[in-house]
């Protein structure tokens, strides 16, 4: 299929009437960003893509809008001529604009195709849809890996989903799908004639069943038997092994244990004498927890002892006389302290005769003499009562500290027999004694023990197969493993008793299989075409599988040459598609020995030449395989990181490759003081090309005024 | 009842600076109790705390009747009350009872009149005897000191020659005062 013009009618940025006549070879359209580059993939889209989104007041153009008047309207449409074999199609998708105060209306799309006889030059109108006659010239499948927007959708596509429906589309697995429908339609209405015969049969076909479901069963059950008898048996050989060996080793064994005890006494030994010598060397602790300080302490206790009793003594003295002195004061005050004469009236007579102030012995009035003298003898009498009171024992001694000594005295318990110097010299002789002995000991069994120690290891050496702890349970292991086996030994002998029984079942239920089946060999027989059928069908599985395998080999040998063409000079290495899972097709990069190759070892534009030239190889052979019809590549030019040699060789490349492409890029243009782009001449007229083509906004325009934008179309060499 | 014991227990005694070297050299730092034992052992150390070291050098002066004066007193903050009180990790028991015979030791030796003390009836009357006590203390103390200082001077590894040598060292001293060329 050719794209050879495509019309755009006050489409989008394009006002008026715009037409790119196209070279089936390399087209190239140069334009800046803005001047409608993407405008022209969105025209193919919208023509060709049935499921296209766009909203129509995003379609027309807002400078042709700005012109009409109010109710005036003007059509909008792409028209697309291509020719595909010996026909040229016309394809024209329309609608009208009418202009409306608030808001434009739309009229319904119109759809139009033309046909045309290249032979005859005959033109007819062609009845179909536009996505009807797609499918036809342009399927969705080579839309997918033909048109790429900008430059990371080419590098997307490659992998994934959509190429491994490609593969299957147009490798020669798709013929195998359709032996694949036949052989699974085959095997459907096999199936159902054999179900439907043995509806009849039911009975018959039930026994069978019923046979086998239970040869099912026992040969399960003889398939656990045997498994248990071999794995019962495995073990019951391996304590054999191991009880000859021990009944072997019983003499080492005894040995060994000989050697073990003898190696344990000699540690015990050993331990306690270390632990007596760390006690016996604390002669210093025990100065004080056995107190060996009092070795000189006899003379002080009783210097003590005597100092305590003559104080008590003295203090005893000091007491007695202070009580003696204290007795005589107070018997003479006693004496002397009876301040009424004999005949004297008492204290209450002389205080009545006061109160009253009549005297009781004359019964006259009291002068004032006698009133004065006993008031005297009252107060006298009073004064010497007070210090008969205050007579009473001083506290001769405030504190109690002898007695204090006295009780320390009494409740020290000293024994001078234990820290006599004669008994601590002896402790200290036999302690270093002991010392020494027990570190003449502790070497000598340590010689003892490393002596034993070498006896064992030549006696392990005998035995190489036996762990010292097997050998120390030997007996005891003995037993063990003697338990163990003749445990085995029953189970194995049940388990074949069983196996025989089972044995024979199964030989019973395949005898009456083989009866019942002569019965009913026609049944059989539709059995085996069924199964005829579905190994039909698995070859046809494996035939698609190989062709897959075979196509993705073809496309990367095809896309590694493209690789090579495009990277000229530089070590590429080889590009492998492979089936990632059923349902993706992803790539990996080899080098020339196939070991895999680091994404590090390329450079920016050796990557992005990678899906770049699977991408041509998928349009080579996808063409060579859909009856060798070619499809046009309309794709955004991914040399932004080329250097100037390298983009000039990808162009040529491309070129050479004989096939329709547009490329459309910013690459190429400059730009003046104004902004005002222009091609760069010397530059691109390096590169090889068909046909080229120069867009860009008319000038003057404003950016943010859509009713300014114009896009015009200049061819250019 | 006031205890004289108490009082007295509850002071901290010194020695003399000049023995500072010794102790640094014969005892472990700390005081406390714990590991002490172990410590000792493994930093060649001849006593677990500072107070062991000193009632060693009180009774070796004691028995030697070496006393000497106070003079520019330190001491290693550790009140007698509370010497010997810890059970040791090592398994060491507790000694407190050598509190006993440190202060039967210093009333049989002080002059101080305890007649005329049980009459006192002034608190400062029984500090003044109990210090006549501590100074008695420190002075046995610093003259036992200066014989194990002799004795280093005159052979630095007397003490840590043999696990035995403190307690012959103590021997001696109880028979010092009838030869006097043993110490």
């Amino acid at each position: 299929m050719i794209i050879n013009k495509l019309t755009l009618n006050n489409f989008m940025c394009y006002y008026g009437n715009k037409t790119f006549e196209f070279s089936d070879g390399l087209n190239i359209i140069l334009g800046h960003n803005g001047d409608g580059k993407s405008t022209i993939f969105t025209a193919f889209n919208w023509i060709f893509d049935q499921y296209s989104d766009l909203e129509l007041a995003e379609v027309f153009s807002k400078k042709r809008y700005s012109e009409v008047l109010d109710k005036e309207n003007f059509d909008v449409y792409i028209e697309c001529i291509i020719t595909q074999y010996e026909e040229e199609y016309k394809i024209l998708k329309s609608f009208t604009v009418t202009k409306n105060d608030e808001s434009p209306r739309f009229s319904r799309i119109k759809e139009e195709i033309w046909i045309k006889d290249l032979n005859t030059g005959e033109k007819n109108l062609d009845n179909r849809t536009i996505s009807k006659l797609t499918q036809q010239v342009f399927p969705e499948a080579f839309r997918n890996f033909s048109m790429f927007e900008t430059e990371t959708d080419a590098l997307k596509i490659v992998e994934g989903e959509k190429l491994a429906e490609l593969v299957k589309n147009f490798s020669n697995a798709k013929y195998y799908e359709k032996l694949d429908e036949v052989v699974e339609s085959f095997s459907e209405r096999a199936d159902k004639q054999f179900r439907r015969e043995s509806k009849a049969d039911k009975a018959s076909i039930d026994a069978i069943e019923d046979i086998d479901n239970k040869i099912v069963v026992v040969k399960r059950e003889i398939k656990k038997l045997e498994n248990s008898i071999a794995e019962d048996e495995k073990g019951r050989d391996y304590y054999s092994d191991k009880i000859s060996d021990l009944v072997k080793n019983f003499t080492i064994s005894e040995d060994y244990k000989k050697i073990e005890e003898n190696i344990k006494n000699l540690n015990t030994e050993i331990e306690k004498a270390r632990y007596e010598n760390k006690a016996r060397n604390r002669f210093t602790d025990k100065i004080f927890d056995d107190f060996y300080l009092l070795i000189g302490f006899d003379k002080i206790i009783s210097g003590f002892s005597d100092k305590i009793n003559l104080l008590r003594q003295e203090k005893n003295k000091v007491d007695n006389e202070e009580r003696d002195k204290y007795a005589q004061e107070k018997l003479q005050l006693k004496n002397g302290s009876t301040p009424f004469p004999p005949g004297f009236p008492s204290l209450e007579i002389l205080e009545e005769i006061l109160n009253d102030n009549i005297c009781k012995i004359c019964n006259s009035n009291l002068e004032a003499s006698s009133k004065e003298y006993i008031n005297k003898s009252i107060a006298l009498f009073k004064e010497s009562k007070k210090k008969e009171k205050e007579m009473e024992m001083p506290i001769i001694f405030p504190n109690n500290f002898i007695d204090e000594f006295q009780i320390i005295n009494r409740s020290i318990q000293l024994k001078p027999e234990k820290y006599s110097e004669n008994r601590i010299k002896e402790e200290i002789e036999f302690g270093i004694q002991r010392i020494s002995g027990n570190n003449s000991k502790i070497a000598k069994n340590l010689k003892s023990i490393s002596e034993l120690e070498t006896e064992k290891k030549e006696l392990m050496a005998k035995i190489p197969n036996i762990s010292e702890e097997e050998l120390k349970n030997i007996s005891h292991n003995h037993d063990r493993y003697s338990i163990e086996k003749d445990t085995l030994v029953t189970k194995i002998a049940e388990n074949k008793i069983k196996l025989d029984g089972k044995n024979g079942h199964l030989q019973e239920l395949q005898k009456t299989r083989t009866k019942t089946l002569s019965q009913y060999k026609e049944s059989d027989f539709k059995k085996a075409t069924v199964e005829v059928l579905t190994l039909l069908s698995e070859i046809a599985k494996t035939v698609k599988e190989e062709q897959y395998t075979i196509f993705l080999k073809l496309l990367s040998e095809r896309a590694t040459i493209y690789l090579k063409m495009i990277n000229v000079g530089e070590i590429t290495g080889k590009i492998e598609l492979y089936k990632k899972n059923e349902k993706e097709v992803a790539y990996k990069s080899l080098n020339e020995d196939d070991s895999i190759r680091s994404a590090l070892e390329d450079s920016g534009a050796l990557q992005i030449s990678k899906p770049l030239s699977i991408l041509f190889a998928i349009a080579d052979l996808a063409s060579e395989t859909a009856d060798n019809e070619n499809y046009p590549m309309i794709f955004d030019a991914p040399t932004g990181r080329y250097s100037p040699d390298r983009e000039k060789e990808f162009f040529k490349v491309l070129k050479a490759t004989k096939k329709q492409r547009i490329v459309v890029t910013l690459r190429f243009l400059g730009a003046d003081e104004t902004n005002t782009p222009f091609v760069n001449k010397d530059y691109f007229q390096n590169i090889e090309k068909d046909k080229a083509f120069f867009i860009k906004r008319e000038r003057p325009f404003d950016k943010d005024r859509p009713e300014t934008i114009n896009t015009e179309i200049e061819i250019i060499n | 009842m006031k205890y004289l014991k108490s009082i007295w227990a509850e002071r901290t005694p010194g020695y003399n600076d000049e023995y500072q070297p010794i102790f640094s050299k014969l005892a472990n730092k700390s005081n406390e109790g714990g590991d002490n034992d172990e410590k000792a052992l493994e930093t060649g150390k001849i006593f677990a705390t500072q107070y062991e070291m000193y009632i060693y050098a009180f009774f070796t002066g004691l028995y030697t009747n070496e006393q000497q004066g106070t003079n520019n007193k330190v001491t290693f903050g550790h009140k007698i009350s509370e010497w010997g009180k810890k059970n040791r990790k090592s398994g060491r028991e507790s000694f407190i009872e050598i509190q006993d015979f440190i202060f039967i030791s210093l009333i049989m030796k002080t002059d101080i009149d305890f007649i005329k003390l049980e009459q006192a009836s002034d608190e400062n009357e029984i500090k003044k005897a109990v210090t006549l006590l501590i100074d008695l203390m420190e002075s046995y103390a610093n003259g036992g000191l200066r014989l194990l200082k002799d004795k280093c001077d005159s052979n630095e590894n007397y003490f840590i020659s043999s696990m035995e040598a403190p307690l012959n060292f103590l021997l001696l001293s109880t028979t010092s005062t009838t030869n006097e060329n043993k110490l």
